[in-house]
């Protein structure tokens, strides 16, 4: 290594830039020449010097300043970070509240809606019912069931076997139906079905009634008022009918003379029921489109023995809703509540002929007599006890 | 020094920026300690005075909080740091042009210099505490060389003296090659010696 290279070696070598082989090179050569050797201890002097100057730092100002920014924005860090995660686990967190709610208002809606249909409740609540005494039993109305009877129960999905096995087998007297009206009533609801309110309406209606069967279980209140609640303004007893009715009535003995028809042989009405067939009729004023006064109007609760207050006893009830809301001229409610208990009801059931009569006088109390005079036409082809009546109304009406 | 002070101490400055980017302060306070004086050292003596030495080392540490997320961990921070260094004081420079230079003196350093001198980091002296202060004489002698020289020898010189970057980084921060960045640090040395040698004084 000649002096020249030594000399483009030299600030590399004074800065430590060097490799160790040629360090060790410059070193050789340095020790061997005197004046690269002196060139070169005059610059470390020079270097040597000025690093004795003293080393001048920032003002402890303006280290705070950067100290505190440094400070201020970690802790921004942390909080964006915290902000991040926060909108990660936001959205989660609120699926799983709103989750958790809809859940719990589902299961409550769910618990609720059984409610309506609480069957062990309605048993239970039936089941307090005491048999009434024979004073209790007016010999005018059509009476049905022994009261020895055991009432037959059965949940709601039992309803069909449970008419075919009790109900059809004996049916109640008040409810002596003929199978044409029953099955000529299809073709008369569909062309009234427009009368009908939206089918939400009876959703409502069944919710409202829940919190009834509700007290009516929590609160033991007398079995009388348990089993005929004050029928709503809101039409919503009409659920608690269709509840009931899904519990078939009691077996009745009967002693009719004649079998009606669609009933199997041998029933028969009893003694005291033979009488009243007009009962019904009048009580659902029969006769007139005007609505009885509640005093001509003989209450089934009354007329019915206790122990058959099932099946036909709701219906009867339902059937004093009708005619409270005829009398007090709420044809609207008297409509609606007959259309809904005649869809619900069973098409051979024995109450269907009652429940168009009120149908009828709806429609008539409602200047519909087009419709009334359809659902009369409707009675008087079949061979209900309402038969006469209809054909009576069909000419004040002015039928062909 | 707590252990995770001590623990901090021990980093390399790029591990400790990257647990100042996940929030950690005190790798901040660490980074701040190590390039406290050598940093404003060399934008003192390349700006030549405090105030503005002042103001650009507060820049330049809110550009590297701000700019944080930007720094790549596997480039050097030294660098880094004195890239952004270097561009405001060439900017603040350009703006306000080189002034009289202050006293480089003890007496100038006034509440924040303790005396302490980068003797120690300079290769191949040994430190000598008898040798530690300069005269009086001496120290202002150096003081008028270097505000003297030349704006592109003073940057590289002092680049070199404070950063400990090599010939081949500050050439590519300066834009020039390693062999001029030697050049002018060579011509600079050079100027220095004779200056004192004309004035009578030896290094």
């Amino acid at each position: 290594m000649n002096c020249r290279r030594i000399d483009e070696l030299l600030l590399d070598y004074l800065y430590g830039e060097l490799p160790p082989d040629d360090t060790e090179a410059v070193r050789a050569h340095l020790a061997d020449c005197p004046r690269c050797a002196e060139q070169t201890a005059e610059l470390a002097r020079v270097r040597h010097v000025l690093a004795r100057l003293p080393e001048p730092g920032p003002s402890k100002m303006t280290v705070n300043r950067v100290l505190a920014q440094a400070r201020e924005q970690a802790e921004s860090r942390g909080a964006r970070w915290g902000m991040r995660w926060w909108k990660v686990l936001a959205p989660i967190c609120l699926m799983v509240v709103v989750g958790g709610l809809v859940l719990y208002q589902l299961r409550s809606g769910l618990v609720s809606y059984d409610m309506q249909v609480p069957v062990s409740e309605k048993t239970e609540v039936r089941k307090t019912v005491p048999p009434p005494s024979a004073e209790e039993r007016p010999a005018a109305v059509p009476s049905t069931a022994e009261p020895e009877a055991p009432a037959v129960r059965g949940p709601v999905e039992d309803r069909n076997v449970m008419f075919e096995s009790a109900d059809r087998s004996t049916p109640p007297k008040a409810f002596d139906t003929a199978a044409p009206l029953a099955k000529a009533s299809p073709e008369v609801l569909a062309t009234l079905e427009d009368a009908l309110p939206p089918a939400g309406d009876l959703e409502s209606a069944t919710v409202k009634i829940a919190p009834q069967a509700k007290r009516a279980k929590t609160a033991s209140p007398p079995p009388q008022t348990a089993s005929t609640p004050e029928p709503k303004e809101d039409g919503s007893v009409a659920t608690e009918t269709f509840q009931a009715l899904a519990a078939p009535p009691a077996p009745r003995p009967v002693g009719d003379k004649k079998p009606e028809a669609g009933l199997p042989a041998g029933a028969r009405r009893t003694p005291d029921e033979a009488a009243p067939d007009r009962a019904p009729a009048k009580m659902l004023g029969a006769g007139s489109a005007a609505p009885l006064p509640p005093t001509a109007r003989p209450t089934v609760q009354k007329d019915v023995p206790r122990a058959d207050r099932t099946a036909p006893d709701i219906l009867n009830k339902q059937i004093e809703t009708v005619e409270k809301a005829l009398a007090e001229g709420r044809f609207d409610q008297a409509l609606d509540l007959s259309l809904r208990v005649l869809r619900e009801l069973p098409m051979d059931h024995p109450g269907r002929p009652r429940i168009m009569l009120g149908l009828a006088q709806a429609y008539e109390g409602r200047g519909e007599s087009r419709q009334a005079r359809l659902v009369y036409r409707t009675l008087a082809e079949g061979t209900s006890e309402y038969r006469e009546l209809a054909r009576r109304k069909l000419t004040e009406l002015g039928d062909d | 020094m707590s252990d995770r002070g001590q623990k901090f101490h021990d980093m390399t400055d790029e591990d400790l920026m990257a647990r100042y980017v996940r929030g950690e302060e005190m790798a901040f306070e660490v980074l701040l300690s190590r390039y406290r004086r050598p940093l404003f050292g060399f934008l003192y003596r390349y700006l030549g005075r405090r105030d503005k030495a002042e103001d650009v080392f507060q820049d330049v540490f809110f550009e590297v909080i701000r700019a944080r997320d930007v720094f790549r961990t596997d480039s050097k921070f030294s660098y880094w740091l004195y890239r952004i260094a270097r561009n405001r004081a060439v900017d603040r420079l350009r703006r306000n042009g080189f002034r009289e230079m202050d006293s480089l003196d003890v007496s100038v350093d006034r509440e924040d210099c303790d005396g302490e001198t980068r003797l120690n980091r300079v290769p191949g002296s040994n430190p000598n505490p008898e040798e530690e202060t300069l005269s009086h004489e001496l120290a202002t002698a150096l003081t008028e060389c270097l505000a003297s020289l030349p704006p592109e020898q003073r940057e590289v010189f002092w680049l070199k003296e404070q950063s400990g970057l090599t010939f081949a980084e500050i050439a590519e921060m300066t834009g020039t090659s390693p062999n001029t960045v030697k050049s002018r640090l060579r011509y600079a040395l050079e100027k220095i010696r004779a200056d004192l040698a004309a004035r009578g004084l030896q290094p």
